[in-house]
């Protein structure tokens, strides 16, 4: 070797993988599509079933990716800009009703909402009756609460990485850290807000048992609804989602190509916005959205959890072993979707490739396909690929279906954080360091690591508690928090509900703090 | 020349005999831990100060804790008069009417040249004849509908020092606003801004650690160090009349010798010098020559080691007595090897107890 | 350094440890049963441990909702590990048996049930009922102004107050009985006056009780067991069961059904399997235990369960549940429902 060190992954082989990861991510869909085709769903009737419940979903979706922009983008500013008290404890805290599957947050929250329950204790302590949780505006509201945190940790990590001579030059310039925030931290969080509500937007668009409780009729009702007596309109309709799930996908790909980002790398920390007089309306608008989110529905799970507790009924050791299995299969997931989707995430910032993009919208879009059909198409690919159909059932299919599943989360982050290493410091290190590989685990990833970690974190906690490929596609016998959680669940054996999921919480809670928040500063 | 006139405010707070800013006793920190210890400084009006010193230093600290963006431990801070810093006193930034140019030029990255300029003008009336004005004044005018990812270092720091003065501050602060730059355009570029701090008339503090750019740019330097603010004086008063050994070494090249005192005078390895130090026979002093107060002859008690040759003077490595001391001379020559004596040249040497 | 490569090792090793085990599992010569269980480890779990000590088989289990675990069997086919199907309610099993994928039942299994609740063909068998009640909320209602047919709930009293799960299988079983009771033109009238009560949809049973309990709704339709779990969970649980008259529509049982799957390498322990769930501790387990309603004849449901017989819906056959299920579900999203 003379001369100039040659990079040893080229631009190629990067489009190559990203071919592949796209493939992988795709195959969901294609089997969408070629099931709809094969069953021949009547279109025009199913339109006509559907077209109700799609609008009602594109209606939803987008209200709650608006309010969870809104929402987490605010929180993360408090969080990190702000002289909020006990601001890395309320970093925790507000990360957490992403922690509970949507079907017991859910009960959870309406049980809260109603007598006996916390929130309606409080509503009616200041004269509310607790309002009937039926329709849009619930659903909105209770969607909106489990969604904020997708925003709120990559938006963090991105105002962690944000250079503070940026906003102190406005301030200097006689800004208020009003218009500051808004002229230019906004521009520069921009990119991060709307790949996260995008997140937010497929969520709620794939969202099923939340929503169903509360009485709105959506796409996925349909889907879930027909899936056995008419499968040609639940496929059918399964397409339809993947077709708006790809436009929305490629119409933010689009939205965001003309961005001008700061990428240089910061070298001191902010100094906080000081919140003086405000401090007490701050702390009341976090301690709020901490209550409805969290709060309430956790003293529910707890009131379950206690009468079961006091008959003596629990088994507290059978949920050792599914916590153990919960702990280590959502800390490989998370690790290896962050390691997968991170290559993407090179070709889409470094080189603008055709491909990356194409790539990044199948990577994307399977976030919109409900967790059961990904794991019905991982029976159909699995059992139908030659080597593989020999670990059907087993753990490594398990984690390629979270990975699928919840591989879009990492890839926005992932995207942020390549940007985050500046193009000077790549070169200068490739001068001074051949290996590829010490390069990336001494420059870049300790540039990269608060971005990384949110986006593993963001996977981390969905997998925690995902539930539908868990059931379908995991080893016979094995069983995670989350199933448990719906073992008891589906049969209103609510005090086992509550123990597991109070489980949950304090696995997530532990688990976000030791590899994600304390990582990420 | 129009500019000059317009940035004199004629209000009472602003009148010629109150400093721009007054720094006094000021200790600031994080966490507890003193950055800036008891700092006490008085910018005058139209004068441009530099803070010199190394980096951790405090100066930056210094500088923060004027603009608004350090809260302070205790002291206070005056801008035209006005305390924005100190006892349960912390004006926000954006009301100190202060400009800053930072390290790395901080532009908004979305935002074109002519749009960074214009942030600050939001509420000024003349927003657009000021633009055009400052454009003219850095020279910046075919530049400014570039954004600033295509601008060179340079051109990127005459963009922010344009952005910091187009809202008329009272006083411009410049945090290492060179250091990104290479070494010829530093130099280039170190006189543009002098050239326009003059122009403008603003008062301004400079903070470098380059002792060089110090001296180019301020008409007064601070020096400081471990968070002290050890002497401000004119360049000259900091090179002649160092406050301390410290300082002396900082700002120049210095022999430090021992020597003691006789008669009002030190004697020492290379012979008796002058100094104004008011110490009893027989104490033991230091003192420290520049290389320009010594010259050599040929002769015997010395030894050239080395020799760096500049083209309008030379430096000379000598060891006199196992003593090393470097002498500056542009008349003599002598090749290494050589055996000289040491003839002191200056005046009074500034000496302090040992 | 090394800190920074551990999660790459773990999974690394990870993925060996079940591609080994996975390679090299099951091939001792004991009996083993696979069961696809659309029942929960809590209703059926203790009955399959009496099992595995009495009989010695091993037993190993995938729990599911039923309709998720009859999609997952269809696109297995012929390779799936499983070898019984235990499903929550017809429709689910029949679904598996419209594509072939259920194997006859011998029977000596068969004949343990009434005919009435087991599959005409043999190729399921109901080994639980549950009957179909009104729960309501005993604060909020009078016992005395309860209907006395599931046909008075389209009433004004009803308004906005009975809930109602119409995607869920037990729901649409129901409306096939009804079909089969009233007729499809006065289901369909009667599901169109529900639509115009400003009827509430949930997912499923237990959330309508949950609902009742919270007060959100008076009454909803439901089976009967959730409500015994509730009231144990919560004795303050507000929710009562009511049945309706003697041979309405409303009452009628859903039966929990066990299947054979085409192609079982493990027939004979299978077979012994389902047999077991149809003797005398297994069905005194869905008596006592779950508050259902035993199938096989001369085991008494449990003493707070209320009496019910299979001929108080005469001319039912339960087998049809799951033919009709597509016109069934057409009919309810005709009425504007979300079915």
């Amino acid at each position: 070797m003379t001369g100039q060190p040659a990079p040893l992954v080229t631009h190629k082989r990067l489009d190559l993988y990203s071919v592949a990861l796209g493939v992988v991510f795709a195959l969901p869909g294609i089997f969408v599509v070629v099931r709809a085709a094969q069953l021949s769903g009547d279109i025009g009737e199913t339109l006509s079933e559907s077209v109700g419940p799609l609008g009602r979903t594109i209606l939803l979706a987008s209200s709650v990716a608006a309010t969870a922009a809104v929402l987490g983008t605010a929180l993360a500013w408090m969080v990190t800009r702000t002289d909020l008290p006990a601001a890395r404890t309320w970093k925790i805290v507000l990360v957490l009703p992403l922690v509970l599957p949507s079907f017991v947050g859910a009960a959870a929250f309406l049980a809260s909402l109603a007598p006996g329950g916390l929130l309606h204790g409080l509503l009616g302590l200041i004269g509310i009756d607790s309002p009937r949780a039926r329709g849009f505006w619930p659903s909105w509201a209770l969607l909106t609460m489990f969604t904020y945190p997708y925003v709120l940790l990559p938006v963090s990590a991105r105002l962690e990485t944000l250079r503070p001579t940026l906003e102190e030059s406005a301030r200097l310039l006689g800004s208020s850290a009003g218009h500051t925030f808004r002229r230019v931290t906004l521009p520069q969080l921009r990119s991060s807000i709307l790949a996260s509500s995008l997140l937010v937007f497929l969520y709620a668009v794939s969202e099923f048992g939340a929503v169903q409780l509360l009485g709105y009729d959506t796409l996925t009702r349909v889907i879930f609804a027909t899936r056995l007596a008419d499968r040609g309109t639940s496929f059918t309709s399964a397409t339809l989602l993947v077709v708006l799930a790809l436009i929305v996908v490629a119409a933010e790909r689009r939205a965001r190509g003309g961005d001008r980002v700061d990428d240089r790398a910061r070298s001191r920390s902010t100094q906080l916005v000081h919140l003086g007089t405000k401090t007490p309306m701050a702390l009341a608008f976090v301690g709020s959205v901490a209550f409805f989110g969290f709060v309430g529905p956790i003293v529910s799970l707890i009131i379950w959890a206690t009468r079961g507790v006091l008959d003596n009924r629990i088994n507290f050791a059978a949920l050792v072993g599914p916590a153990v299995n919960t702990a280590y299969t959502g800390v490989v997931t998370s690790v290896l979707a962050v390691i997968m989707v991170l290559p993407l995430a090179v070709l889409l910032v470094r080189h603008r490739s055709r491909t990356g993009k194409a790539a990044s919208i199948a990577v994307v879009g399977g976030f919109a396909v409900p967790g059961l059909v990904i794991a019905i198409s991982l029976v159909f690919w699995t059992l139908n690929t030659p080597l593989l159909s020999r670990l059907y059932q087993t753990w490594p299919v398990l984690i390629l279906a979270y990975v699928i599943h919840f591989g879009s989360q990492a890839l926005g982050a992932a995207e942020g954080s390549v940007r985050a290493v500046p193009t000077t410091l790549r070169e200068s290190s490739q001068l001074l360091e051949p290996s590829l590989l010490r390069r990336i685990l001494r420059v870049d990833f300790p540039l990269m690591r608060s971005g990384l970690a949110s986006g593993g974190g963001l996977v981390l906690l969905s997998t925690l508690k995902e539930l539908p490929a868990t059931l379908l596609l995991a080893p016979i016998g094995f069983s995670t928090l989350a199933t448990e959680i719906w073992g008891s669940y589906e049969d209103g054996f609510y005090a086992e509900v509550g123990v597991s999921a109070l489980f949950l919480v304090a696995l997530s809670t532990l688990l976000t703090w030791l590899l994600v928040l304390r990582r990420a500063t | 020349m129009s500019l000059r006139r317009r940035s004199q405010r004629p209000t009472g707070a602003d009148s010629l005999d109150v400093p721009a800013v007054q720094i006094d006793a000021v200790t600031a920190g994080y966490g507890g831990l003193p950055v800036l210890t008891d700092a006490t400084l008085d910018l005058q009006r139209g004068e441009t100060v530099s803070l010199l010193g190394p980096s951790g230093c405090g100066k930056t600290t210094l500088l923060r804790s004027i603009a608004g963006l350090t809260q302070i431990a205790s002291g206070t801070v005056s801008i035209s008069g006005k305390v924005v810093s100190g006892p349960g006193v912390h004006l926000a930034p954006e009301r100190r009417h202060v400009g800053m140019v930072f390290q790395d030029g901080a532009l908004f990255p979305h935002l074109t040249v002519q749009e960074n300029i214009l942030f600050g003008l939001r509420h000024h009336e003349s927003g657009e004849s000021r633009l055009s004005d400052v454009l003219e004044l850095t020279a910046l005018g075919d530049l400014k509908d570039r954004l600033p990812g295509t601008l060179s270092g340079g051109q990127q720091q005459r963009v922010a020092l344009a952005r910091a003065l187009a809202p008329r501050p009272r006083v411009l602060l410049l945090d290492e606003p060179f250091s990104a730059l290479d070494a010829g355009l530093r130099v280039q570029l170190r006189r543009e801004v002098r050239d326009i701090l003059h122009e403008v008339g603003i008062s301004s503090i400079v903070v470098t650690h380059d002792q060089d750019e110090a001296f180019a740019i301020g008409d007064r330097v601070g020096v400081m160090n471990k968070g002290h603010l050890l002497q401000v004086g004119s360049p000259a008063d900091l090179y002649e009349r160092p406050a301390t050994p410290w300082v002396a070494g900082f700002v120049g090249e210095a022999n430090e010798l021992v020597g003691q005192m006789s008669n009002g005078r030190v004697m020492t390895p290379i012979g008796e010098l002058p100094v104004s130090l008011d110490a009893p026979d027989g104490s033991s002093v230091r003192v420290v020559i520049r290389p320009e107060q010594l010259a050599m002859v040929s002769g015997n008690s010395s030894v050239v080691n080395s020799l760096e040759y500049f083209g309008h003077d030379a430096r000379y490595e000598i060891t006199h007595e196992s003593v090393k001391l470097g002498v500056r001379t542009s008349t003599a020559h002598f090749e290494p090897g050589e055996r000289v004596d040491l003839k002191f040249v200056g005046g009074i040497v500034p000496a302090w107890i040992a | 350094m090394q800190r920074n490569l551990g999660p790459l090792k773990t999974v690394a090793l990870a993925l060996f440890i079940s591609v080994f085990a996975a390679s090299c599992g099951g091939d001792d010569e004991s009996q083993s049963v696979t069961i696809y269980s659309g029942r929960t480890e809590n209703l059926i779990g203790p009955i399959l441990e009496e099992f595995i000590a009495e009989t010695g088989i091993e037993v190993v289990v995938k729990y599911g909702q039923s309709a998720d675990l009859a999609l997952q069997l269809r696109e297995e086919g012929d390779r799936t590990p499983a070898d019984v199907f235990l499903s929550q309610s017809p429709g689910a099993v029949d679904f598996l048996d419209a594509d072939g994928r259920l194997a006859t039942l011998p029977d000596d299994v068969l004949d343990l049930v009434p005919a009435a609740v087991r599959d005409d063909n043999g190729h399921w068998v109901g080994f639980s009922g549950r009957q179909r009640v009104l729960v309501y909320n005993k604060d909020l209602v009078d016992a005395a102004d309860l209907p006395a047919s599931v046909f008075d709930l389209t009433d004004d009293k009803w308004a906005g107050q009975l809930g109602i799960a119409p995607a869920n299988g037990s729901f649409q079983d129901f409306v096939t009985a009804m079909r089969a009771i009233a007729g499809d033109a006065d289901t369909s009238g009667w599901l169109s006056d529900l639509t115009a009560n400003d009827v509430q949809s949930y997912p499923n049973n237990n959330s309508i009780v949950a609902a009742v309990g919270r007060g959100e709704i008076q009454v909803g339709l439901v089976n009967h067991y959730y409500n015994f779990r509730f009231q144990a969970e919560d004795p303050d649980h507000p929710g009562v069961n009511h049945q309706f008259g003697i041979d309405d529509p409303g009452n009628i049982l859903i039966v929990t059904a066990a299947a054979l799957i085409e192609g079982s390498e493990n027939t004979e322990a299978a077979e012994e399997l389902i047999t077991w769930l149809l003797g005398e501790s297994a069905q005194r387990f869905f008596a006592d235990e779950t508050f259902e309603y035993p199938l096989a004849p001369g085991i008494e449901p449990a003493g707070a369960v209320p009496p019910a017989s299979f001929a108080a819906v005469g001319g039912l056959n339960y087998g049809d549940l799951g033919d009709e299920l597509a016109t069934t579900r057409q009919l309810i999203t005709e009425a504007g429902l979300d079915g």
